[in-house]
């Protein structure tokens, strides 16, 4: 796969959105401190509401980043919009690619949550169900993570101003939970840990700092969802703490992954 | 071959004469119960050659899980990386399954096509064993790999108030000849000692693996319902392959860089990952679970005895450790065989 870029007549023309979301992937964007500038100066960000007023809403795109949920109807409607005038798309973040923390809450009913809310202070938006960006348009690239990887990030700009896509880890969280030695948080603290089902690319940060991996990148392509669970209950944890725990991130796109066995998360 | 013992109170400043020979690696604990390889420069007490194993196995030392074969600035021409170049290096309380394991590496690596990145830093590894009782997931003798004929350059046995020591190679003479102070003559009392405890060990083995024409059960049992219910276990987490001191298997990428210059990098992989058997066109040769799992206990006793006519698993128990499913090998086995 290349990216069609346009190369010796100018900067590529950069657009960074966020839908519904905490905005942390652009925040990492930023965080990316020693290779802004070169970044700046390698392409035209032209239209970025996180960092300027000054932006241009309607010219063509050459990469546009999209972060965050669609979960009003003006999120979808921007989202076309966007889809519409980029060459090349990359979501961003695991809200974007899988429905993230916005996705968790997705079963309680709507006309409850309508019902539930307070009429005398609260106004019903136009919200509808938290679903991933990916859910709506077609991307051609998915950069997981809550947040991503700043790493990640840039060499997925760097490889697209090459010509090239990058070729992103599908191996597991426990691959580089082992060779970091860490005590495993299944077999040594009796824990829900969800590094197995999860992709890896994160050097396993949390399981090195002693906390069990939430599965915050997304599943790996083939999660084993029902023996994860049956080995947890095996272990003695209650029912209760593993589906909390693996509710966090990315419990509805391992359901639908690993108990139907479908290749890639398209509905 | 020549034996010889130490005092025990003379380990540590055995360990530090060491270090002339390169930067040694010993076993030490991480968490609690748990172990892991590490430089001891500078605190030799750390070192427990008594650990019975490390989570990681000495293969680290040799080809690191990740590290640069080329690489190169932006815009410029690829240089080749240092990055995996150890230099001299001290395995300190190899056990002898470790010591199998690295003859199996070295057949692996060193045979028919040489590799540059083991070999540079095989030349140099410096392997001083340790003897060890094993637990009720050690199961080497069953593969002939609970003591060590060779492969060393010092082998250490804890005996009756004395440590014996065995000269394996010529820089295991030079480290002795180096350090003349620290031993003796061995004794017969030892040599008795030694012996007793041989045959003692060999008692203290509780688990037992029937290797006896298991390549040809295992041709015969390809299509064995276990290999499914396996794949239903399995998580393919691959810490079986990450923690097994033979699993040797890479991949190999080309990575722009965060710089935006360019990498080639090798990483260790594991064949139960979909993505390591997936080739151009998103065709997979395992394409499940199943599939994968069978595929790596039948490269472990099958093809690699028709290959180099030993199995290439060395009973460490690492595996049986590490399964957070609690898959555990020899009960796989026994269970293919219909014994278990």
């Amino acid at each position: 796969m290349t990216a069609h870029l346009p190369r010796g007549n100018g900067k590529p023309r950069v657009g960074i959105f966020g839908l519904t979301g905490c905005a942390g992937d652009q925040l990492q964007i930023l965080n990316c401190e020693d290779q802004l500038l070169r970044l700046a100066d390698a392409v035209a960000i032209v239209d970025w509401e996180m960092t300027t007023s000054d932006n241009d809403r309607n010219c063509r795109l050459d990469i546009a980043f999209v972060e965050g949920v669609v979960a009003t109807v003006h999120d979808l409607e921007r989202l076309k919009k966007i889809r519409a005038r980029t060459s090349f798309l990359v979501a961003i973040g695991t809200c974007a690619v899988w429905g993230g923390l916005p996705a968790m809450r997705n079963l309680i009913p709507r006309d409850l949550l309508d019902r539930e809310r307070d009429a005398a202070t609260a106004r019903f938006l136009d919200t509808a169900e938290a679903l991933p960006a990916t859910h709506f348009v077609p991307f051609d690239l998915e950069l997981p993570g809550c947040p991503i990887e700043r790493e990640e990030f840039l060499t997925t700009v760097n490889s697209l101003l090459f010509g090239t896509v990058p070729e992103l880890p599908a191996i597991p969280v426990c691959l580089e939970c082992k060779t970091a030695e860490n005590g495993c948080r299944v077999i040594h603290h009796q824990e829900v840990c969800c590094g197995a089902m999860t992709r890896g690319g994160c050097g396993a940060r949390c399981p090195s700092h002693g906390v069990a991996c939430a599965g915050c990148r997304g599943p790996v392509e083939e999660p084993n969802y029902d023996a994860n669970i049956t080995m947890f209950a095996g272990r003695g944890i209650s029912w209760v703490e593993i589906s909390a725990r693996m509710k966090h991130f990315s419990a509805p796109a391992w359901m639908r992954v690993g108990l139907e066995g479908v290749k890639g998360h398209e509905s | 071959m020549q034996t010889l013992r130490m005092k025990p109170d003379l380990m540590a400043e055995f360990l530090e004469a060491l270090a002339a020979w390169g930067r040694v690696w010993a076993p030490v604990e991480r968490e609690d119960g748990l172990f892991s390889l590490a430089v001891i420069d500078g605190d030799v007490t750390r070192a427990r050659p008594d650990a019975l194993r490390t989570a990681v196995p000495f293969k680290k030392l040799l080809l690191k899980p990740r590290f640069t074969m080329l690489q190169s600035a932006a815009g410029g021409t690829p240089v080749e990386s240092a990055d995996n170049d150890a230099g001299a290096q001290v395995l300190f309380g190899a056990h002898a399954c470790d010591i199998h394991a690295l003859k199996i590496l070295d057949l692996l690596f060193l045979a028919d096509y040489p590799d540059p990145y083991y070999r540079r830093n095989r030349e140099r590894l410096v392997v001083v064993g340790y003897g060890c009782w094993p637990d009720d997931r050690c199961f080497c003798d069953s593969l002939n790999t609970s003591t060590a004929d060779d492969g060393f350059d010092l082998f250490l046995t804890p005996i009756e108030d004395g440590i014996q020591v065995v000269v394996g190679s010529s820089v295991g003479d030079d480290i002795v000849r180096a350090n003349r102070h620290l031993f003796e003559p061995a004794t017969r009392r030892d040599a008795r000692h030694y012996l007793e405890r041989l045959s003692t060990r060999k008692e203290a083995f509780k688990l037992k693996l029937d290797v006896t024409a298991l390549p040809f059960v295992l041709e015969l049992k390809k299509d064995d319902p276990v290999w499914d219910e396996l794949g239903r276990k399995c998580l393919c987490c691959g810490s079986c392959s990450m923690v097994c001191p033979t699993c040797s298997c890479f991949n190999v990428a080309d990575e722009v860089t965060a710089d935006s210059g360019a990498a080639r990098v090798r990483t260790w992989d594991s064949c139960l990952f979909r993505d390591y058997a997936t080739v151009a066109g998103g065709h997979s040769f395992r394409g499940d679970r199943g599939d994968r799992v069978r595929n790596r206990y039948y490269h472990k006793q099958e093809a690699f005895v028709r290959e180099f006519g030993m199995p290439s698993c060395v009973g460490c128990g690492r595996c049986i450790d590490n399964c957070p499913t609690g898959i555990h090998v020899v009960e796989v086995f026994q269970h293919v065989r219909g014994t278990g």
